[in-house]
């Protein structure tokens, strides 16, 4: 989807037409999927849609949470206003509050003008807040009043400023726990969660990745005027078993390189390497799915845990002189600091 | 008045208007909108020669603003200025301005002397797109001649 700016408003623009003259029910819907969860996902959506109430949307990255929000936001009575989208992530925490609020002439160096924020823009219809729970704390409060009195003031302003927005919240982490660990405001945390919507990830309604593939396969071949007859079978079967960690995201990206490249062959071949990267994560643990270490990951565990012995021996024989220990053992005294660290090496569990 | 984008002149101010406001959001700053329109004095409605005291307006206006600002007629009987970069307090001051600037040439025009209303409204303060701008911009035209004209109106 388009990001940022231009892109955005395109989007907007062409929703809005689609309601303008009357033909909602032509518009080709963001989100789809023949699984329950989805149809729960929709039925939310067409309940919250028209309203102007707060809603929170939740799941793993890449599960589509702006679509959603575009969706409500197309949906609702605001469709024919603007839709501000903004990452609280992506922008510094010092940097938010002049971009969410604006700020006036001389409230810093640097302010040769007033500016107008996010809300101001966003006035009469929809601003979406990605990654809420990156939000930090002072700025929580400044959200709180604005989402309670639908007013703010700018930044180094007196004036306050009266906007009529509604607010769309995601996030893709427990922000229960961010309220456990107090990073999060309790009474903007009611305040924002009204209605929840939980995002399944694609393993979690592997029905609609045959429809999804499909989607992505019409819209790209006809983005790349691309003739693509369709997917064999053991692609099929390849996009079905895949557990897709990035979710609907991924699989659009793999439809998309099948597309432009015009083989299933290279795109399969991704997958399957980003399976090889999932089985060394997992091997952090230590341990595969089925129980085994793998040969690879033995050698150096043997390895690890020979050097440690070594390290630990020299070490007693030197009597934690580390600089003897590392001309003994021929490495930089540096180098002897850091394998202590890592190996969690220390004079009393040796001396034991 | 407002949406009546079979004009042409319309049609084309609101394609420049609509670019603008894309622009305004992208780069976070106000654009305000002036409308300017002229009535024979003591008669507030339809002036018949309308057209050329709004071509005359156009071409004074045009000298006294920026040259990245937009000038260009609105429905034929108005002129609307858009201004980049201005919130509604420096839209303000230049339609202040320009308004004393206009009523000098079009009030000693002797019986065919004319009064200016002007209204004004700023982008995202008023309104977040083209027409609902264009609509305020109006309705504080409506003002200005309510007011009796000769003055320039803006939503605080």
């Amino acid at each position: 989807m388009e990001t940022a700016g231009r892109g955005l408003l395109a989007i907007d623009d062409r929703a809005r037409a689609d309601f303008v003259d009357g033909s909602a029910h032509e518009r080709t819907p963001l989100i789809f999927g023949k699984s329950e969860k989805m149809k729960e996902v929709e039925r939310i959506v067409s309940q919250v849609a028209k309203t102007d109430i707060t809603v929170l949307i939740r799941g793993e990255s890449g599960t589509g949470k702006e679509l959603v929000a575009r969706e409500i936001c197309a949906r609702s009575l605001r469709n024919d206003k603007p839709f501000v989208k903004v990452n609280c992530a992506a922008i510094p925490a010092g940097l938010l509050e002049s971009e969410l609020f604006g700020y006036e002439k001389g409230s810093f160096t640097g302010a040769i003008s007033r500016k107008p924020g996010k809300f101001e823009f966003a006035n009469h219809g929809t601003i979406f807040l990605d990654e809420i729970s990156e939000l930090h704390p002072s700025l929580q409060a400044k959200l709180l009043h604005v989402l309670q009195d639908n007013e703010f003031s700018r930044l180094g302003g007196d004036e306050d400023v009266s906007v009529d927005v509604r607010v769309i919240t995601a996030t893709n982490r427990q922000i229960e726990r961010e309220l456990q660990n107090g990073n999060f405001r309790e009474d903007l945390y009611y305040r924002i969660n009204v209605v929840s919507i939980h995002l399944p990830p694609l393993r979690e309604r592997r029905e609609d990745i045959l429809d999804l593939s499909e989607f992505f396969l019409r819209k790209y071949s006809a983005t790349f005027d691309k003739k693509y007859s369709g997917l064999s079978s053991t692609a099929i079967n390849f996009l079905v078993s895949h557990d897709w960690p990035g979710n609907v995201r991924e699989l659009e990206n793999i439809i998309k390189k099948m597309v432009v490249l015009e083989s299933e062959e290279f795109a399969l071949r991704e997958i399957s390497s980003g399976s090889r990267i999932s089985v060394d994560n997992a091997n952090q643990n230590q341990v595969l799915s089925n129980g085994r270490i793998s040969l690879k990951r033995a050698g150096k565990l043997a390895a690890q845990e020979a050097e440690k012995h070594l390290i630990m021996g020299t070490l007693v024989e030197t009597r934690w002189n580390r600089k003897k220990a590392a001309e003994l053992l021929d490495i930089s005294y540096k180098a002897l600091l850091y394998k202590i660290k890592q190996n969690g090496l220390n004079r009393k569990r040796i001396s034991i | 008045m407002v949406g009546d984008s079979i004009h042409p002149h319309n049609e084309i101010l609101n394609g420049l208007l609509e670019n603008e406001l894309k622009r305004s959001l992208r780069y976070q700053h106000f654009t305000s909108i002036l409308l300017f329109e002229a009535h024979p004095k003591g008669a507030i409605g339809k002036d018949e020669n309308s057209l050329d005291t709004a071509e005359r307006m156009e071409a004074l206006i045009r000298k006294e603003i920026r040259e990245t600002d937009i000038v260009s007629m609105y429905n034929g009987n108005a002129v609307i200025v858009v201004l980049l970069y201005s919130d509604k307090n420096i839209a303000l001051k230049v339609g202040d301005r320009l308004c004393k600037w206009i009523s000098n040439y079009l009030c000693s025009a002797g019986k065919n002397s004319q009064t200016l209303s002007v209204g004004g409204a700023c982008f995202p303060s008023h309104a977040t797109d083209s027409r609902s701008l264009c609509q305020k911009a109006f309705e504080m035209v409506e003002r200005a001649k309510a007011n009796g004209g000769n003055c320039v109106r803006i939503l605080a």
